[in-house]
């Protein structure tokens, strides 16, 4: 079999306040961009005018329960990593209307809503949430049933990640093979320089976008320099796994022994330690909020004050709440270790009965922002023993 | 009934399957066949237990009577399963009565013929006890499940999936 | 059938369409059977089951409710459901009246596996409301009598009054299927038998290479009688359970129904013991 050549992605390299011009083009195109800002002490998405807003000089400092941002003049425009928001309130927003039930003359007429029609583009997507969404492309379009308005707005998001230059004590995507370097799935891909961006494409929306630019192609010494930025970022993340742990350095990087994890979890269902961690779980479900690839859901009723119109909303729900598995007989799961143990069980194990892959993709966010840092990594290796 | 046929219906009781020819030959020889009528009481809770039952067919209502709730019929004990197993034991007394609602075929064994035959052969006595334990066992988990009263109204079926909000 | 083929963007999940209830038979304390009719006819036209089934009933301003379908697959006039009252939407559904309206949005769910129990034995093993999601299979065999072999009914119920469909026991022995009802606790007319349904699956002498259950129930009823089932070497794959969990979507996409691997309302709700086997033993699962 003859090794095809893929030809290399279209690659320019800019200046770095041309990075604006990115944007206008962007918004030009009809998108409404969104970037990270600064905001109550967290890297969180908004809506962002121009690439000025774009928060300049950020370092995060992310631990189990532990997120504290800090300026450094030194730093990069993406020098944080990710924060407690993803791409998964772009597709799958915290509620969403999925009916409409009227009442006329008696009778009740049932409508859907209109398709979302709005074009997004997102600013600093990592590697991690890229694979997040390819998971959840999976999870809302693969099935029997196709999510229609996951669909809609999936096609109209525009891509542009970030390759990272740092990571977060917290992070493992090295572990999952989900990053740090971006593979795939992006539209626009940013790798930032001293002065200046490598911009690739990854799409024929990016494609256009820089061809209609005029901007220099990246000279190949200097895109080897930013992929060798990528590598030495992964192997640093995997040596500081090793060193940390023994040094007792509580910044150490996090890793996740993932040999044969599925069967090891679904395995060991009665292992004391899921009693154990559900004496720790306060069951307040941050980590299915912030984590990237968690889709549970409830339907419930709204109604006006008349009771002649209803809308069926769809809002994020978590397994770790009773009423997630509460049936007339009673809650199924009653103890809090039961709910720890369904999550991380669909997360790491069934997750690949039912889609073909892990549900997780070491973005770390599940550790940092659990109140009581339990850390997901240190409970499967409880497990393995 | 004959001996072949009565060691033949022997054979037949799930119970005392895996029980060696010869022991069932020792049983046949101490047990009678007898279709008892329906509507025929057959135990009186107070009397002393004399006769272990086998079902062969039909069944017997099993009834216990108290000052105040007067008779409740409790259990059915049907084919293939055992009735009066407190006569293996001496001088115990029967708790509840048992009715035939329908024409019923029973194999009836002395109890005290029966405690004979496990002393003389004690493999026998072994097998034939366990089986007994295990007879009862079944009995028990059974009279657990009544107890839960699983179709009270915790009962899943085919309509249990609701919140238990309304509208919001 | 309404629900959407796989992945056409067009028919959403989401969409209900209005049923009127044609009409309303009590049948036991606390339960009754509500026959819907789709006021559209063109909607009418498309919509088919299977046994096994469920629809999702929606009461606007009340919500929705997994109801298993008990009527005749093959004769959708029309479509019953056998409703046990129990939470806000139950019990708005048994505040309506014959000529009012709801919506329906289904079918949903995995099948009983009628065509691989052609030629075989078939033993029913159901308890309280759990005989409403089998009925169809039990019409089904009625119909098609010659594909099956020995057809055993065994059911229990709390208390006689509690007993589901007593009027057509006669007819399905009519249909050579051997019906047996027990109940928890007799009153003083019950002449039948008394104590729990494992224990009918006791009794039964079986040809176990040819055998298949179907079971339906609490589900400490249904681990007893797959219990007895295996204890007479019926296969793990030739055993059926109607499982059930929250099912909220009822599409796959909410994950409230998940138990383990398996989305109940996708997957299942009926499912081999072999699938089930690694999840019936543990608490809180």
């Amino acid at each position: 079999m003859t090794a095809s050549v893929q030809p290399p992605n279209l690659c320019v390299l800019i200046p770095k306040h041309e990075l604006g011009a990115i944007v206008d083009r962007i918004q030009q195109l009809g998108y409404r961009t969104i970037g990270p800002h600064a905001v109550d002490g967290a890297i969180v998405y908004g809506e962002i005018d121009s690439a000025d807003d774009l928060p300049q000089g950020y370092l995060d400092s992310q631990d189990g329960g532990y997120y504290r941002l800090q300026r450094d003049e030194q730093a990069g425009m993406f020098d944080f990593v990710v924060g407690p928001d993803s791409l998964k309130n772009f597709v799958f927003p915290p509620s969403d209307t999925v009916l409409r039930a009227d009442r006329n003359n008696g009778s009740w007429e049932m409508t859907q809503p209109e398709a979302p029609s709005e074009r997004i583009a997102v600013i600093g997507v990592r590697s991690c949430d890229l694979h997040a969404l390819a998971i959840s492309d999976r999870v809302f379009l693969e099935g029997p049933y196709v999510d229609n308005a996951y669909e809609a707005r999936r096609k109209n998001l525009f891509l542009v990640a970030v390759n990272c230059r740092r990571a977060a004590a917290t992070c493992f995507c090295h572990s999952m093979d989900t990053g740090p370097a971006v593979g795939g799935g992006f539209d626009l891909a940013l790798t930032e320089l001293d002065d200046s961006f490598v911009v690739e494409a990854g799409s024929e929306r990016g494609e256009q976008l820089l061809n209609d630019g005029g901007w220099p192609a990246c000279p190949t010494e200097v895109l080897g320099q930013a992929r060798a930025q990528s590598a030495a970022l992964e192997s640093d993340m995997r040596a500081r796994t090793e060193v940390a742990t023994s040094s007792g350095d509580t910044h150490r990087q996090r890793s996740l022994d993932t040999d044969d994890i599925r069967n090891l979890l679904m395995g060991n269902l009665d292992h004391e330690r899921w009693e154990e961690v559900g004496h720790r779980c306060l069951a307040c479900a941050n980590c299915t909020m912030v984590c990237p690839t968690c889709f549970c859901s409830t339907v419930e009723e709204v109604s006006d004050l008349t009771g002649d119109h209803v809308t069926r909303e769809r809002s994020w729900a978590s397994c770790f709440t009773a009423e997630h598995s509460y049936m007339s007989s009673g809650t199924v799961r009653k103890s809090i270790g039961a709910r720890y143990r369904q999550w991380l069980t669909h997360k790491l194990a069934s997750w690949h009965d039912q889609f073909d892959t892990s549900g997780c993709t070491g973005c770390g966010r599940c550790i940092t922002w659990c109140p009581v840092a339990i850390d997901l990594t240190e409970e499967v290796a409880a497990i393995r023993g | 009934m004959s001996d072949p046929q009565l060691l033949d219906e022997l054979r037949q009781v799930q119970l005392l399957e895996g029980v060696s020819e010869e022991h069932l030959e020792h049983l046949a020889a101490i047990a009678r066949c007898v279709d008892v009528p329906a509507n025929t009481t057959i135990l009186r809770a107070g009397e002393t237990a004399t006769t272990l039952y086998l079902i062969v067919s039909g069944r017997v209502s099993l009834e216990i009577h108290a000052p105040g709730i007067g008779s409740k019929r409790i259990l059915t004990v049907n084919e293939g399963e055992l009735l009066g197993w407190s006569s293996v034991m001496k001088n115990k007394k029967l708790t509840a009565s048992g009715q035939t609602p329908v024409s019923t075929r029973v194999i009836a064994v002395d109890g005290k013929e029966i405690r004979a035959l496990c002393e003389k052969y004690p493999r026998f006595g072994y097998e034939f006890m366990r089986r007994a334990v295990l007879a009862l066992g079944k009995r028990l988990s059974a009279t657990r499940l009544q107890l839960l009263d699983l179709y009270g109204d915790d009962q899943p079926g085919s309509s249990a999936s609701e919140k238990s909000g309304g509208p919001s | 059938m309404i629900s959407p083929s796989n992945n056409t963007a067009a028919a959403s999940p989401w969409m209900t369409h209005q049923v009127r209830i044609t009409d309303i038979r009590p049948e036991v304390p606390g339960i009754s059977t509500f026959d819907l009719a789709f006021t559209d006819s063109a909607t009418a036209s498309e919509y088919a089951f299977a046994p096994g089934q469920f629809n999702m009933l929606y009461l606007p301003g009340f919500g929705e409710s997994a109801i298993s379908i008990s009527s005749d697959a093959e004769s959708l006039d029309p479509i019953s459901h056998t409703v046990r009252v129990a939470g806000n939407v139950t019990q708005a559904l048994f505040r309506k009246e014959v000529g009012d309206d709801l919506a329906l949005r289904g079918p949903f769910g995995s099948v009983w596996p009628l065509k691989a129990c052609r030629g075989q034995d078939v033993v029913i093993a159901c308890g309280g409301v759990g005989l409403a999601p089998l009925r169809p299979a039990v019409c089904h065999i009625v119909r098609h009598r010659d594909d099956f072999g020995r057809v055993i009914l065994l059911y229990g119920s709390r208390t006689p009054a509690d007993l589901l469909y007593t009027e057509e026991y006669d007819a399905w022995r009519d249909a050579d299927i051997e019906v047996h009802a027990t109940v928890d606790r007799a009153d003083d007319q019950w002449q039948g038998e008394i104590g729990v349904v494992p224990m009918l699956f006791y009794r039964l002498r079986l040809d176990a290479p040819r055998t298949r259950v179907l079971t339906c129930g609490p589900e400490i009823m249904m681990r007893f009688v797959v219990f007895e089932a295996r204890a007479r070497k019926v296969q793990k794959d030739h055993i059926y359970m109607s499982m059930e969990r929250n099912m909220n979507c009822a599409v796959g996409l909410c994950g409230h129904c998940q138990l383990g691997p398996v989305f109940v309302c996708k997957e299942g709700p009926v499912f081999t013991y072999r699938q089930m086997e690694p999840f019936m033993s543990l608490e809180d699962f």
